[in-house]
Parts: C-alpha cells; structure tokens; sequence
C-alpha cells in the first residue's frame, strides 16, 4: 500500500525531530509520574480507610473493578464531551485506572500481617497508629510496591491513549499517524510512538525494581 | 511473603474477597449455580442505560453531523462490527495464547516459564495504538485490526495461563502421577481444570481489552464504534461523543458480563 | 513449701514491688475481684465472676479443658479483652481504670505463636518495649544484650538476626527475652511452650524455672497441659466452663487431694505416683544401709525416681547416698506407707 520512497528513512526522521520527540517523551514521563503520584497517596489513603472491614474492602474494590473494565476511550470521550478538552479530562482518568492495582494490593498487603504478630504486639502496648505505621505497612510494603509497579506500566499506556484529548506525550505521534494513514512519515510516526512509550514503561519498570531493592526491610528479603 | 504479581484483573461487579481480586482469578462461590439472580444486574443495567441514552439523544435536536454520526442504522450496524471484531479477538487469543502456555511450562520446558513471561511483560509495554498505527501503514481492514490485538491481547492472557498452570498445587499433581496416570491425562484433569479460573480471567481481560482498544483502530476500516466516536470528537460534538463513548462503556461491561458466565460455566463444580 | 488449703490464700498486703535477686524488679500480687466478661447473643458468660488472689511471685497455672475461659481471663489482665464487669488490681492498682496501651507495657506478654515482628532484627524485637518507653540508648542495648543471655542465645550470634532464620525453640526464647526487657512486674503466658517438639519443650520448661527462681516475677500462665501444670505451677488453678475455679491451690495438695469428680478427671491418671515427684528421698526416715548395695540413689532424688529404678531393678530396697557415701536405705514399703500417710490430710512440705 505505501512505497518506502514516501518520506524520510526512520533514523533520519528521528535525528530531524529530536527536539520534539524529546520534548514529547518529557511531557509522556512527566504526565505518567504525576498521575501514579497522585494515584499512590490517594489509593494508599483509600485502603488505609477501608482495609478493616470487609464491607469497605468489597465495595471499594468491586467500584475500582467496574471502573476498570470500562475502556479508556469512553472514559475519555465522556470526560470530553462534559468537561472538553485538556488536562482536566485527562486526569482524572488516568488516576482512576491507576488506583485499582494499588488499592487493592494495599489492601490485601495491609490485611495480611500475621494475627500473632499483631496480637503479641498489642500485647506489649504498641499503640493503634504505631501498629499501622511500624508493622502493618512494612509489612504489607512489597505487596503495595508490586500494585504501583502495575498501576505504572498501566499509566504508560494510557497516557499515549489520552494524546486524542490534548496533544501531550507520545500519543500524538500515534494519532497523526492513524489520521494520515499513508502519507509521508507516518510509519516512522507510528514506530516512534511504539518505541518510546515501550522505553519510558520500561524505564519506569526499572526504577521500581531498583526502589524494591533499597526499600524491602532486610527481615522481609532475608 | 511472596508479591503479589498483579495482571490487570478486568473484574467487574463480582463479589469477591479482596484476596481473590488480587490473584487476578474470580471463582464463583463453592457449588453455587452458574448465574444467579444478582447477575442479571449487568445486563438490566446495560439495558436501562442504554434507554436513557436513546431518550436522551431524542429530545435534543440535531445538526446534519450530529444525526449522521448518531444514526441509528449506521450505530447498530458500528456496534455489531465492534463486537465480530472483540470476540474474533477473544477466541483467537485463547487459542494461541493458553496452547502456548501449555507448551512453555511442561516438565522439559519448565526453564522457559521465567522467560517467556518476561518477555510477555516486555511486549506489553508497547502501547496498543502505536501498533494499530504501524499495521495501518502496511494494512487495513478487519483482520489487520484483528491480528495485531490478538497478538497484544495474547502477552497478558499468556502470562495469566502461564503463572495459573504453575499454581497447580504440587502435592496434587504428585499424588496423581503417583497414581499412574499419564502426563497427558494430567494435563486434561488435573492442571487445566484447576487452572481454568485463571485462564478463564485472561480471557475476559481479552475481550474487555478488546473492546477497549478497537476503537483506536478507527482508522483501519475494521468496522466498530472507533469511527464514530473520533468523527465526533474531530468534529467537536459534546451529545454524540457522550453518547457513543457511553455505548462503548456499555458494551465493555457486557462483554464483562458474558465473559464471566462463561467462565463460571467452565469451572468444574468442585472448584465453582 | 508454701501453705496448702483447699481455698485461696489469704489477701498478701500490696504494696512497692521487691527486689528479686537479679535486681530486677520482682512480681507484685495480682487480685481479681468477681471478674466476668460476657460477650452479647451468648447466653453464659464466657467468665463467670471469677476471683481470685495470685500471691507475688508465683507462678499460677490456669487449666481447663478447651473453651472454658482460662485465656480469656488471662487476657483480662492486660485488657486484651475488656472486662465486663469486675476489678482487677495488680500490685493494689485497679488497672481496668488505667490506659491501656500504656497499662500492656508494664506487663510480659508470651503468646503460643510466639509472634516476632518479621521485619525487625532480633535485637530490635526484644528492644520493642523499652523503646516504647523512652529508655536511652545505652541502657536499651545494654538490656537487650542482658535478655538474650538470660535466655541462653549469645547476643554476638543473635542480635542480628532476624526472625525467620531462627529455630521455633530459639524463636521462643527471644519472646520471652522480649517480654521481661522492660523488666515487668508480673507475666502472661499463653501456652507459650506450645508450638515445639516435646524435648525442647522440656528444655525450656527447665530453663524457665531456674530463670524464675532467681527473677521471682509474677506469672499467669495458661496451658491445658496438666502435667506442665504440675512441673511449672506454684499453684495451679483447675477451671471449669465459664473460668469458674473447681480447684485453687499447690500441686500437691490437688494430687492428694481432688476437690471433684472433675478435678479428678482432669489429673487422669497416676495422679498417686505424680505425687511421688513432689517429695525427696530424704524426707522420709531411712532404714539403715544395707551391707551389699544393689543400687542408689541420692538424697536429693525424687520419690517417683527412686521408686522408677527399684521397680527397673527387682529391687524392693535401695541404698540411699549423701555425697557418695550411703547414709541408709529405703524401700517400697516406706514409700507406699508414704502415700498412705499423707492421702487422707494435706501434704506437708
């Protein structure tokens, strides 16, 4: 369908738009962090609250689920079509997807201390906020880690989604190249966008193992 | 304590305990029937929804663009595309997806489990529209759009088989090889029956994602909702875009929906 | 040997805790004053207006078949578990005003499970309290240090260890060294030997005592094990359904004595030749040495270990020796007169 004569080689579309695809990539990581930031103190908050009773845990996770089975397309076009176009309606979208992973794993990472430990330290007069913060979230912290390492790989792909929104991120370059399907440059486009997205999930993936390393109390790795 | 290696669990509405929805696996409850009364909540729902979407769209008036993208013939017609392509997806994922899985943690090829997930987890990170985009350049129609979803569909569904298989409780499977039953007959009662509930959630994570990600493929002709919803977004159309995104929304649930009956229906009572 | 009744004792006066041998500081008495907890929807409490005066430093066994409330009242004590109604003083406290997190910090706490904090070094769990309240550095490590040589794990080896890489009877250990660190008045034990191997159970069983005969604190402890009831027990407490006391007092004193049917079935059997543990050779009068010795035994050996090896033997008599030398003998007979003698009325030390 398309010859290779059409536009330029790959390497030298990319040395051409270095600049803008680095700006490109910038605003993709920067957008990601910002949205598993956001998406880690509220979700935390969420689990903290609700990770005592089974009534809370149920709802707030089957809520999380119900969200996450909706495509990130609608979600968009809804926020779209109420709210219009910008951050505003990428936010919040972003953030909601990314919760799931982690509020369900703090949640599961929080309630499963063991009961002896729990009850031979209430024993010895550990009081309730030292008994969460000193035992429970050490504790549950590797659990909670795996979830913001999903919720981040998750964020990564979404945001290139949400480039129809407000042309931030590397989903633009998927976008204009569905939308001149064909034309000039539009492979090189869609290669670009399929590489970086894949570096900045992969960088992100890294990071995380690497803050599991220096963060897991040497007792839990042991 | 181990991690907890989380796929994304497309789960929706079931009532599962927090522990459960974080393996990723929704077993219906011990001997219950496959659908209950609750579980036509979904399809109700979708149902009263989808009139008040109607209804609304009738009491506004539209523009020439707007009638166009919201016809009713021309919806129908994206809808239905939109679900040949999600289950065309779903079905050849499972069969590409759950024989590999098979294939990569058997006795002589257990080394290959680490890998292959790994590399499952590497593939994922590709983004799904930069795909679409790339097999556009080469390609378009249906089974462009239906290859390259498998394909990413297959890493998640393969990685959920993989790590379900290796979760089959050692015990059981020394006590039945040390009743004599060949590996095969292993395979067929004891390892895939006890791993259906895990595969069963990858293959309605694939057809949610399915769902979720033809839409992008608006421009490869494959049919759908994609092209409605980006026509009305290009165009700057609040009602429509409302409208055809809240479809899309309905029908991932559906698809949710249908997904999980079926995965009820094939989980051995013993395990349901 | 302490007084016997078929009753409590009477009420000690309270008052400032003494100092053990060690230093440290030694049990105050514990008193519970119709203590009853109820829980709602259940028609019998699970305690039933128990009293009863734990003297300072005892050790007390509470036993009973399962469900009858003895962790339960034991939990009381700590306010693990609130009380329904009821007092409980310790050292002349009421302790059911007081906080009670701060409350738990003044007192031992060793559970079955043991339950160390996994992510914390073992120095660190045993550190637990003391940090808690507010000790200085120094003396923090310095005490850790004490505990895990009190309780036979040398603090080079252990203290950086963490949990996991322990055995369950090391692990046990280091609870009890967390538990007496902020050197508490009085201990709650909770099957604490439970989860090990018998022979090691035995060995800590043994270690135990002589820690406490040099630290004199004062212990609940709770088993459904009636023969560690008998080895351990200063005095042991029989509880029936709703923690009610079918029987409180020594061990000897319920062997010879069964206050019921009850009791009686809780003792099982050989609660004739249990006795015999309670009392040595030497206080009995000896017969003389015989010209020919065919076996011996010191003075300070039991009854029931002498009684064992004239039966091993074919003996009916046995040299009894002070220091190596034969100071006289007994035999069966004296014995079973013995049992007889001291059936009928209560033992005496």
């Amino acid at each position: 369908m398309q010859t290779s004569g059409n536009g330029l080689p790959f390497s030298e579309y990319l040395s051409q738009n270095r600049d803008e695809i680095i700006l490109h990539t910038e605003q993709h990581a920067q957008l990601s962090l910002y949205c598993i930031l956001i998406a880690m103190v509220l979700g935390l908050l969420i689990a903290v609250a609700v990770y005592r009773s089974p009534l809370g845990t149920n709802f707030t996770i089957s809520t999380a689920a119900v969200i996450f089975t909706l495509p990130s397309v609608a979600l968009f076009g809804f926020l779209v079509s109420v709210v219009g176009y910008g951050l505003a309606s990428v936010f919040p979208v972003v953030v909601a997807y990314a919760m799931l992973p982690i509020v369900r794993n703090s949640i599961v990472g929080l309630q499963s201390a063991d009961p002896a430990v729990l009850d031979a330290a209430r024993g010895m007069g550990v009081g309730s906020f030292r008994m969460l913060w000193q035992i429970r979230f050490p504790i549950a912290w590797p659990v909670i880690l795996a979830g913001v390492r999903v919720a981040a790989q998750l964020t990564v792909g979404i945001v290139a989604i949400a480039a129809f929104v407000t042309p931030v991120g590397l989903g633009d370059y998927g976008y204009s190249s569905l939308d001149n399907l064909g034309s000039v440059n539009t492979r090189s486009q869609a290669l670009i966008c399929i590489i970086f997205v894949a570096v900045v999930a992969l960088a992100f993936d890294a990071v995380f193992v690497v803050i599991r390393r220096f963060t897991t109390p040497r007792g839990s790795r042991v | 304590m181990s991690e907890t290696a989380t796929a994304p669990s497309q789960a929706s509405g079931d009532p599962t305990a927090a522990e459960t929805a974080a393996t990723g696996f929704t077993a219906a409850k011990q001997g219950q029937p496959v659908l209950s009364l609750r579980d036509l909540l979904t399809p109700v729902m979708v149902v009263v929804v989808g009139v008040l979407l109607y209804l609304n769209v009738q009491r506004h008036s539209l523009d020439r663009i707007e009638s166009n993208l919201l016809d009713g013939t021309e919806l129908r017609a994206a809808t239905l595309q939109h679900i040949q392509v999600s289950v065309t997806i779903a079905l050849l994922v499972v069969c590409v997806a759950v024989p590999l899985g098979i294939l990569v943690t058997r006795e002589r090829t257990r080394k290959l489990g680490g890998p292959v997930i790994a590399l499952a987890n590497l593939g994922q990170a590709a983004p799904s529209l930069g795909l679409l985009a790339l097999v556009g350049f080469y390609t378009i129609g249906f089974w462009a759009v239906v290859l390259i979803l498998t394909a990413y569909a297959a890493l998640s569904v393969l990685r959920n088989t993989i790590v379900g298989l290796q979760q089959v409780d050692s015990g059981m499977l020394d006590a039945a090889r040390g009743m004599g039953m060949s590996p095969t007959a292993i395979l067929m009662r004891v390892e895939l029956p006890t791993a259906v509930p895990v595969i069963g959630a990858g293959v309605r994570t694939a057809l949610v994602l399915a769902v979720g990600t033809v839409p992008l493929g608006y421009a490869l002709d494959a049919g759908g909702l994609g092209l409605p919803l980006f026509g009305a977004i290009k165009t700057n159309r609040p009602l429509a875009t409302f409208t055809i995104a809240v479809m899309i929304a309905l029908l991932a649930l559906l698809m949710d929906w249908l997904g999980g009956v079926l995965q009820r229906a094939a989980t051995p009572r013993g395990i349901r | 040997m302490s007084e016997s009744s078929a009753q409590q004792n009477k009420p000690e006066q309270g008052g400032p805790a003494t100092r053990s041998d060690q230093g440290g500081k030694a049990g105050v008495p514990i008193v519970l004053t119709d203590l009853t907890k109820r829980y709602p929807g259940q028609p019998k409490a699970a305690v039933d207006k128990v009293s009863m005066h734990i003297p300072a430093g005892e050790i007390v066994v509470f036993v009973g078949p399962s469900g009858c409330g003895k962790t339960t009242t034991m939990r009381m004590i700590n306010r693990m578990i609130e009380p329904t109604s009821g007092t409980i003083e310790i050292g002349g406290e009421d302790v059911t005003k007081l906080n009670d997190v701060h409350l738990r910090r003044r007192i031992g706490y060793v559970i079955q499970q043991i339950g160390l904090i996994p992510h914390l070094s073992i120095a660190q769990n045993v550190a637990l309290v003391p940090k808690l309240l507010k000790w200085d550095k120094k003396r923090v490590t310095a005490r850790v240090d004490e505990m895990l040589t009190v309780v036979g794990l040398d603090p080079e080896q252990y203290r950086h260890r963490y949990p996991r890489q322990l055995s369950g009877g090391q692990q046990q250990r280091v609870g009890v060294a967390r538990a007496l660190a902020a050197d508490p008045e009085i201990m709650l034990m909770d099957e604490p030997f439970g989860a090990v191997d018998p022979i090691t159970r035995s060995r800590l069983q043994d270690e135990f005592l002589s820690l406490q005969q040099t630290l004199k604190k004062t212990i609940v402890f709770v088993t459904h094990d009636f023969d560690e009831a008998l080895k351990l027990g200063d005095r042991i407490a029989v509880l029936r359904e709703g923690s009610e006391i079918a029987q409180f007092d020594t061990p000897e004193a319920i062997l010879a004595n069964p206050a019921d049917d009850f009791v009686e079935g809780f003792i099982g059997e050989g609660a004739a030749l249990k006795r015999l543990n309670f009392e040595r050779v030497d206080s009995l009068a000896l017969d003389p040495a015989p010209e020919q010795s065919r076996g011996s035994v010191d003075v300070s050996t039991t009854l029931h270990a002498a009684l064992d090896l004239m039966v091993g033997k074919g003996l009916r008599s046995i040299t009894v020796d002070r220091d190596g030398r034969p100071v006289g003998s007994i035999s069966i007979d004296a014995i079973l007169n013995r049992v007889n003698a001291t059936g009928a009325d209560a033992v005496e030390a």
